[in-house]
């Protein structure tokens, strides 16, 4: 279906090739997995797929592809748009218009379909990713997930025989990007696709996927396998591949499903009994909710909440879509005004505190970083904000935290051309750089990839040391299991469940890391900790 | 109810209020109107600015007398004299002129009521669809900016809270640049993926179709031939002739976008569907019109002209007219009807 | 070739032809002769007058929105101007909000920057869009609205006039461009003002102006309306001349900045860019 022969290309202006010579062959049916850290060139190999490379990006390319018989080179995006339907990362943007089923609709009026044809084509797609009963919604009201569902109805609008999603999940939390795999399996299958899908997140789709195309680090080499090949090669896998690689468990399980066959080897009688608030280290809390009840349009989001963040430690604040997480964020820095409760910050109340004066002493990362950035040069961001509080530069102090942060080479670089990790950090510059002792952070791992998440990890331990307060709200449980040393369970507004990571994560069922779910009653979070204990039960 | 009803509806009013110069009809219009507008003004969209009816006709009907009781100084009923030599101003003050600016401003409430109905009954996508096809990359941008638009407000409020949580508090204009900033850059950015995502469906360019020459000779002469009719209008009273090259002109230029509209290969997927109603309102729409733009024998159309110059006299008032005039009161009712309908149904 | 050339000759002339048409339909006013009282012909024509012209100016908007849409149009741009015009009109909420009397509209800024950066045809659409959307936003659609469309759309193709003149101080990329734009933004703040209190005119003050002087020539005409024009809107359109210096003043620069960069980055020319193959 795909055939690709040495294949290269370089952007305009640019002086490096984004990949060379690169040979793939992909069958129709098959379900492939693109993987590899950001900005490596899989985002652009898949839109030669469709000629959006180089039809709407310019630059220059050699080599040849087929596609469907068709050579998107040649032809055209449009041409190609009746073979291929693209989904992008961005639910935000990607429709033209704001009801469902106009959007959907959108490309066939644009072709000139008579409409009585259009119509049997939209009822169907939305039947097939169970949209019909949101067709007359604008697409603004829906949730991240209902909205990528709209974008692959409206890729498939001409029933392409090729379906490609770059990162569709990325900007989308557990719940909905569960929601969207699922759907894209199921339509594989109905529609008889060929599916190139490019995604972090690979726990989820591992056990579907027919091969694995990686693309290695640094030297620009694309390698193809089946995934149990192939995985083993990547830097980045889910922990229970990691696991299964370093016991040489054989099929390599790709699920925990898959892994618990192996489990019942390990007859481990290291139950420990988890006390429900293990070893509570004496840190002075630095920001304090009391009691907090809060909601908007006269409906109660935040139900009697008391919650504690000390120095010298990081607590993870889990929970559904809903649940409250970013209501009370904002409503301990400010943002919104509690109907009864108080906020303390180092003892002096601030309920009614302003938010640009609360962020001096609170460094708050919202959900989008990107709002935060406007300057010409990034070590603007970082003085600008001083500015703001009237402090001023001293000591090169803003030099001192780039280098901290790692974007001092890029200091005189337009924030906005960078990849989102290094905008994020150019965010936390921008927050840090007052020195606040108390950090909160909304979803920071949203669009990150392995590499950037390690490295923010890496950073919030360092800070951690440093002796500040940081509550880290996430969906990323992974990251939650090496990072939290208290964690929260929202739901509904109510704290549900509170104290040591393993004690809550083992009594959620949504929410547990794999290694939870694979050893349960053994507190191990993480693949060391599971290595060490199993170790330690063997000898 | 179909779009098309509306505009012919919309057509007639402006075409009846225009044409009268009494202010007996005139009333009757606005009564008429108002009706209309209450009772369409139940189902409108919320982000429309409401304004109260009543209270801005009488606004308008008031000031423009007003205003033209100052500025003009004719007539026999003298009400008082400005003294002096102020231009404009001075001179006297009568009361034919305050009738005469009140006819203005019943015409020019009218008018305004009018679109308001207009505005409340038709939804914003009916009315793009309006747009010829010929026009179909507008008709896109602005779909694109409609979806956006509020989209853009609650950005602004994103870009104030990220900008809060570094310290900035919006004090003086010079403040509002970085909100406006980050919005701008923002928008832009998005706009890049909206045109992947459109290419990537399979968008084609406007660049495909040719128009042969023919046709842009033909707008130009249309639009010559309206700028004859307009020399012609002004310079002369040769009615018909103006008429013809104004209709002429028109047709011409409009011809020539059918035709370009027919080569794009564009589909409508939402066909609006005619009712029973709609023939009504048009029907009644047509019959109201009818007394004033046409000689029926019996009928004086006299009484349309009523000048309060040089003394003021009673309007004259032809009652066949004014009681075919109720047909632009075919909106209401019908939605009357629906109304009291769909309860009955529903209990 | 021959038929580029004849392609490009009957543009332009449309250009012209519909120009002068909507102009001299504003201007009409000035040129109806006194005519004679208690002639009801005279008294209908008068009366429907503004419509029929504002009729016309539609007309003459459309014909010049298809020919500038129909040379410039490709996914990219319309995502863009899509994109500016949402926020433009989203903008134009903020002309509601401010207090007190003025004509103060900040809509004209991008209008004035995107023409100036993207070129006439861009920024005529901008003008023409941001009012056509922001009517159907805010249920404004009335009889102003085609002048109001035709003329907002002439602030903005007239834009690029500012690019000889900023060559000619040897002035990008420095402060005497934004100079040279806050001046191009005060003279249409007045400008504006003026043409559309022209076509408003003929509503309020009603045909009486040159209806009850037979004989009146156009002087006297002109010098009516100078008059209404000083009573009425000098001072809302004083306001908006220096709303838009204002803007012009402190956004300018760092607007210019963004659009150029991203009209860089994005090779916005008029044709897709071509890969070239082996």
């Amino acid at each position: 279906m795909i055939h690709i022969s040495k294949l290269t290309f370089r952007y305009p202006a640019s002086e490096t090739d984004v990949f060379k010579n690169v040979n793939l062959d992909i069958e129709k049916g098959e379900f492939v997995l693109f993987c590899g850290a950001s900005g490596i060139g899989k985002s652009t190999l898949l839109r030669c797929m469709n000629g959006l490379v180089p039809h709407f990006s310019g630059g220059e390319i050699l080599g040849d592809i087929q596609v469907a018989g068709l050579n998107p080179i040649t032809a055209s995006p449009k041409v190609m748009s009746r073979q291929v339907g693209f989904v992008f990362q961005d639910p935000e943007t990607q429709f033209v218009l704001d009801r469902v089923e106009d959007d959907i609709a959108f490309s066939l009026e644009n072709a000139g379909i008579p409409p009585d044809e259009i119509r049997d084509r939209v009822n169907h797609i939305l039947a097939l990713l169970e949209l019909s009963h949101l067709r007359n919604r604008t697409i603004f009201s829906l949730s991240g997930g209902e909205r990528q569902r709209v974008a692959i109805a409206a890729a498939l609008a001409f029933s392409p025989s090729i379906l490609i999603l770059d990162e569709p999940t990325s900007q989308l939390d557990p719940q909905s990007a569960e929601e969207v795999l699922q759907a894209v399996i199921r339509i594989k299958e109905s529609l008889q696709l060929t599916v190139l899908l490019s995604e972090h997140r690979l726990d989820r789709v591992l056990p579907y996927a027919d091969r694995i195309i990686y693309f290695k680090r640094s030297d620009g080499e694309v390698i193809s396998g089946s995934v149990r090949e192939i995985l083993p090669q990547m830097a980045f896998s889910p922990p229970v591949v990691k696991l299964g690689k370093q016991l040489d468990w054989s099929p390599l399980p790709l699920s925990v499903t898959e892994a618990k066959s192996f489990v019942s080897q390990y007859h481990s009688e290291h139950k420990i009994a988890i006390p429900s608030n293990g070893k509570k280290k004496h840190h002075k809390p630095l920001l304090k909710g009391e009691h907090i009840n809060g909601g908007y349009n006269g409906k109660l989001v935040l139900d009697d909440i008391s919650i504690e963040i000390k120095a010298g430690e990081i607590l993870v604040l889990i929970g559904l879509n809903g649940s409250g997480k970013t209501t009370l964020l904002r409503t301990l820095v400010g943002f919104q005004k509690p109907k009864s409760g108080q906020v303390w910050l180092d003892g002096r109340e601030i309920t009614a505190g302003e938010p640009a004066e609360i962020c001096r002493d609170v460094g708050y990362l919202p959900q989008d970083p990107n709002s935060l950035l406007f300057a010409e040069h990034v070590q603007d961001e970082l003085t600008i904000t001083l500015q703001n509080h009237g402090m001023r530069n001293t000591n090169g102090w803003t030099d001192e935290l780039m280098r901290q942060l790692d974007i001092y080479e890029l200091r005189g670089c337009y924030p906005r051309d960078l990849s989102v990790g290094q905008r994020q950090r150019i965010a936390l510059g921008a927050i840090l750089v007052t020195r606040p002792e108390v950090l909160l952070l909304d979803e920071p791992t949203r669009g990150l990839d392995p590499d950037s998440k390690t490295a923010l990890e890496k950073m919030l331990k360092e800070w951690r040391t440093q002796g500040k307060a940081i509550l880290l709200v996430t969906h990323d449980v992974e990251m939650a299991a090496n990072l939290a040393d208290r964690v929260i369970l929202l739901q509904d507004g109510r704290v549900v469940s509170e104290g040591d990571p393993a004690y809550v994560f083992t009594q959620s069922n949504q929410f547990a890391p794999q290694m939870v779910q694979l050893f349960p009653d053994t507190g191990w979070l993480t693949v060391q900790q599971t290595l060490d204990g199993l170790e330690k039960d063997i000898l | 109810m179909h779009t098309y009803s509306w505009l012919v509806w919309t057509a007639a009013a402006l075409i009846c209020i225009s044409v009268t110069r009494n202010p007996l009809y005139l009333i009757l219009f606005l009564f008429v109107l108002q009706i209309v507008y209450l009772m369409i003004a139940e189902q409108g969209d919320e982000a429309q600015l409401f304004v109260n009816p009543i209270k801005f006709t009488l606004f308008v009907v008031f000031t423009t007398a007003i205003f033209n009781v100052f500025t003009n100084h004719f007539g026999d009923t003298v009400l008082f004299t400005i003294p002096g030599k102020i231009p404009l101003l001075s001179g006297v003050v009568t009361l034919e002129a305050f009738v005469y600016g009140m006819t203005n401003g019943l015409i020019l409430s009218g008018m305004l009521t009018t679109f308001s109905i207009l505005n409340l009954a038709l939804p914003m996508r009916a009315l793009v669809h309006l747009i010829p096809r010929a026009f179909y990359p507008i008709a896109i941008i602005t779909s694109i900016a409609i979806t956006f638009a509020p989209e853009t407000r609650r950005q602004l409020n994103q870009v104030r809270e990220a900008q809060a949580v570094r310290g900035f508090r919006a004090r003086s204009v010079k403040d509002w640049m970085p909100l406006a900033m980050p919005l701008l850059i923002g928008g832009l950015e998005r706009s890049i993926q909206v045109a992947e995502t459109m290419t990537a469906r399979g968008f084609a360019s406007a660049n495909d179709v040719h128009i042969p020459n023919i046709y842009r000779l033909s707008i130009l002469g249309g639009l010559l031939m309206l700028i004859g009719g307009w020399i012609v209008s002004v310079t002369s009273s040769f009615q018909y002739l103006t008429f013809g090259l104004l209709t002429l002109g028109s047709v011409g230029v409009m011809i020539a976008f059918w035709w370009i509209g027919k080569q794009t290969p564009r589909s409508s997927y939402k066909k609006e569907r005619w009712h029973i109603s709609d023939f009504f309102i048009i029907l009644f729409s047509l019959l109201a019109l009818l007394p004033f733009v046409w000689d029926i024998p019996g009928i004086s159309r006299e009484t349309l002209y009523y000048v309060p110059y040089p003394r003021l006299s009673v309007p004259p008032f032809e009652p066949i007219t004014g009681t075919l005039t109720l047909g632009l009161l075919a909106p209401a009712i019908i939605f009357l009807i629906t109304k009291t309908y769909a309860k009955e149904r529903s209990t | 070739m021959i038929n580029l050339t004849k392609e490009k000759l009957l543009s332009f002339l449309i250009y012209l032809a519909s120009t002068a048409l909507g102009a001299i339909s504003f201007l009409y006013p000035f040129f109806t002769p006194g005519l004679e009282q208690n002639v009801p012909l005279s008294q209908v024509r008068a009366g429907q007058a503004p419509l029929v012209y504002s009729l016309l100016v539609a007309l003459c908007l459309l014909v010049i929105l298809f020919e500038v849409q129909s040379q410039a149009v490709d996914a990219k741009l319309i995502a863009l101007l899509g994109m500016l015009v949402a926020i433009n009109a989203a903008l134009r909420f903020i002309e509601v909000a401010i207090p007190g009397p003025s004509g103060f509209s900040p809509i004209f800024f991008l209008i004035i920057l995107t023409g100036y950066v993207f070129g006439g045809r861009f920024g005529f659409l901008m003008g023409t869009l941001t009012l056509f959307a922001s009517a159907l936003i805010t249920g404004g659609i009335g009889p102003w609205l085609p002048s109001q469309m035709f003329t907002v759309g002439w602030v903005g193709m007239s834009a690029p006039l500012c690019v000889p003149i900023v060559r000619l101080v040897r002035g990008e990329g420095k402060f005497s461009e934004i100079l040279v734009l806050m001046v191009f933004g005060a003279l249409w703040g007045l400008l504006y003002g003026a043409i559309i209190n022209l076509w408003s005119w003929p509503y309020i003050a009603g045909p009486s102006a040159h209806f009850y002087q037979p004989g009146e020539g156009w002087l006297e005409a002109v010098k009516h309306y100078s008059i209404f024009y000083m009573v009425t809107s000098f001072v809302w359109d004083l306001g908006r001349s220096f709303g838009n210096v204002l803007l012009i003043l402190v956004a300018g620069s760092a607007t210019l900045r963004a659009l150029r960069r991203f009209k860089q980055r994005f090779g916005f020319s008029y044709q897709p860019l071509e890969g070239q193959t082996v």
